[in-house]
């Protein structure tokens, strides 16, 4: 029971241990908290989007490459998460998504009375370039009307 | 201002544990560890309940609700006071033996990897994928929107990758937080993922002190803080360590009803094992297992009382959750539901797939940066004291690992995934699940080990809980 207890402690005392990455992770400086944000483009996007709901739109290399996947998907979900009780929309509400090959299957193009439906205020478009990792966010133009409009903030069909 | 009012809403769910503590088994007397681990760990599951509940009826999570809550609990404290009902406060279980003082060492590095913990959880927001994206979100929701009329998250199936199905008790209880802070502050509201987790450790310790000294208690108790595993999963915010402090109650309470069937054990083997169930699928089916052992030894037994107890667990667990399951019914599952897939003939026409799992998980079980030398030692002590495989309540508990074990690997067998991909991302903590089990396995074998050499310290021989 002694050998096992102090077997863990000095794995901990290694420098791959979780123990030595929590304590970078605490310690860490602004600059790699900075970059860590970079990584991370959620809250931003949040912030700088319109008041309304957003689109999901891939582009160019995005629509087919497998390769980018998990980042598509690491978007989606983050963005979805931060924005909530706002929307962010890669489909239909009846259609599946489970990852990020889901959003490129459906490859969701919506009108624009879909998108007056439902409150879309902005459109992020993923991968509009080669590499097929740049995100670009647009604020819609206000639609005539859209004072009016009733909207529906925390999502729907 | 949001974390004193966070510490204040888990200072309520320690309130509502002490009370149902006192409710049953009234006039008793409990331990500090049982005061910050057991009477927190019953209060966390009620308060997640309740939360749930009051949403079915209307009520999102709020301030208000909360203080209807607490002047509830409150009152319910007067009355015991009053009747002289209150469960009373010992410092120790035992009284302090000479060679105790060597418990200090495991007790600080126990303290000092919970530590580690905490600080790390509340420095950072929600990063981990599971998380943000099925825990935390539901947190949100439950948050905005009561349950009554369903809000449109649970039918909207371009968030599926979220489980719309999975069970709320995480997500309640930090929805809770967030109604206290009165804002959604993840960072924060952390304080909660991070609370439930720890609870882990009292919750062992409390199951190895039944049977064991003080000094190789505190001892196991340090090796489950300072499992890397611990540090891996502990304050991230998902669902998986709340699922093992509350598995850890109900096999405790299982195995003790078992030994001594005494209700108020089966009152806390129903309530922990509901609880586990309200808190992951997988709990559901360990909730059912618990059923089974208990029914099984029952019967094996033959006495009345042991029947007439596995019939009250099931009306119990069944009660408990009846809610949830019947507003759960019409929820669109994901790809992956194993609950139907372990149902049908699929598991049959699946099982060749073992012979790539079962090598898996051992490989995994002897992967010394991940567990240290849990598992081995686990198996060492076992031998060592392989005479306790005559209690049934370690047979038991046996029983319970092996179930337990077989449910994952045969999920796996049906999973919808890659296999070569899901098993290294999944399978150290599907194996965290069973870790109460082992620690309790190895503590009550070397318990055996040690009859005969010390005057074992029991605290259930006092009939305290």
């Amino acid at each position: 029971m002694l050998l096992a207890l102090v077997h863990l402690c000095w794995l901990q005392l290694r420098p791959e241990s979780e123990l030595r990455r929590f304590w970078a992770e605490t310690t860490e400086s602004n600059a790699r908290r900075a970059a860590m944000m970079e990584q991370d483009p959620s809250g931003r996007i949040a912030g700088q989007a319109a008041a309304g709901n957003v689109l999901l739109e891939l582009a160019g290399y995005a629509k087919t490459n497998p390769v980018v996947e998990g980042s598509l998907c690491f978007i989606y979900y983050r963005t979805t998460y931060v924005l909530y009780p706002r929307r962010i929309y890669a489909a239909p509400a009846d259609q599946v998504i489970n990852n990020g090959r889901d959003i490129m299957r459906i490859g969701f193009c919506p009108n624009q009375q879909w998108l007056q439906e439902h409150d879309v205020r902005s459109v992020l478009t993923f991968g509009d370039n080669n590499n097929g990792k740049t995100l670009r966010l647009e604020i819609l133009p206000p639609r005539d009307g859209q004072a009016v409009m009733q909207t529906n903030k925390s999502g729907g069909n | 201002m949001a974390l004193l009012t966070c510490c204040l809403y888990l200072l309520l769910i320690l309130l509502v544990g002490y009370t149902l503590l006192s409710a049953i088994q009234p006039s008793s007397r409990v331990t500090i560890v049982q005061l910050i681990g057991l009477g927190p760990a019953v209060g966390a599951g009620t308060m997640g309940l309740l939360l749930f509940w009051a949403s079915l009826i209307g009520f999102a999570p709020s301030r208000k609700v909360l203080v209807i809550v607490g002047v509830l609990t409150m009152a319910c404290l007067l009355v015991m006071k009053q009747k002289n009902r209150l469960a009373r406060i010992n410092i120790l279980a035992t009284e302090w033996k000479k060679g105790d003082g060597r418990t200090v060492a495991p007790v600080v590095i126990t303290l000092a990897g919970l530590v580690m913990i905490v600080v790390v959880a509340l420095s950072s927001s929600l990063t981990e994928w599971d998380a943000f994206a099925i825990w935390g979100f539901k947190a949100k929701v439950l948050t905005h929107e009561a349950l009554r009329p369903t809000p449109a998250y649970f039918h909207d199936l371009t968030l599926s990758y979220s489980h719309l199905d999975y069970p709320l008790m995480v997500p309640f209880l930090t929805a809770g937080a967030y109604a206290a802070m009165g804002t959604i502050d993840d960072q924060t509201g952390k304080l909660v993922s991070v609370f439930l987790d720890v609870l882990l450790v009292p919750m062992v310790y409390l199951g190895l002190r039944w049977k064991l000294r003080r000094l190789p208690a505190a001892c196991l108790s340090a090796i489950l803080a300072m499992l890397p595993v611990m540090f891996r999963y502990g304050g991230v915010g998902c669902a998986d360590l709340p699922l093992a402090m509350f598995y850890a109650g109900s096999i405790l309470y299982v195995a003790r009803w078992i030994d001594r069937q005494q209700w108020q054990d089966l009152i806390l083997a129903i309530l922990f094992s509901a609880f586990a169930a309200f808190t992951k699928n997988e709990g559901l089916v360990l909730a059912l297992m618990n059923g089974a052992v208990l029914l099984g030894f029952g019967l094996c037994g033959g006495r009345r009382r042991a029947w007439v107890g596995a019939a009250a667990f099931f009306a119990g667990l069944l009660a408990i959750n009846a809610a949830w399951l019947i507003w759960s019914r019409s929820l669109p599952r994901t790809h992956e539901d194993y609950g139907s897939k372990l149902l049908s003939s699929l598991v049959v026409t699946h099982l060749p797939r073992l012979k790539e799992i079962i090598p898996a998980m051992l490989v995994q079980m002897a992967e010394l940066r991940v567990w240290g030398l849990l598992w081995i030692m686990a198996g060492v002590l076992a031998l060592l004291g392989w005479r306790a495989l005559a209690r049934p309540y370690v047979l038991a508990l046996w029983v319970l690992l092996g179930l337990h074990l077989m449910s994952y690997a045969l999920a796996y067998s049906v999973t919808p995934w890659d296999l070569a991909l899901l098993m290294p991302m999944t399978m150290d903590r599907l194996l965290l699940h069973t870790v109460p089990a082992v620690i309790f396995l190895a503590g009550w074998h070397w318990a055996e080990v040690e009859t005969g050499h010390h005057n074992v310290g029991n605290i259930g021989a006092s009939g305290a809980l």
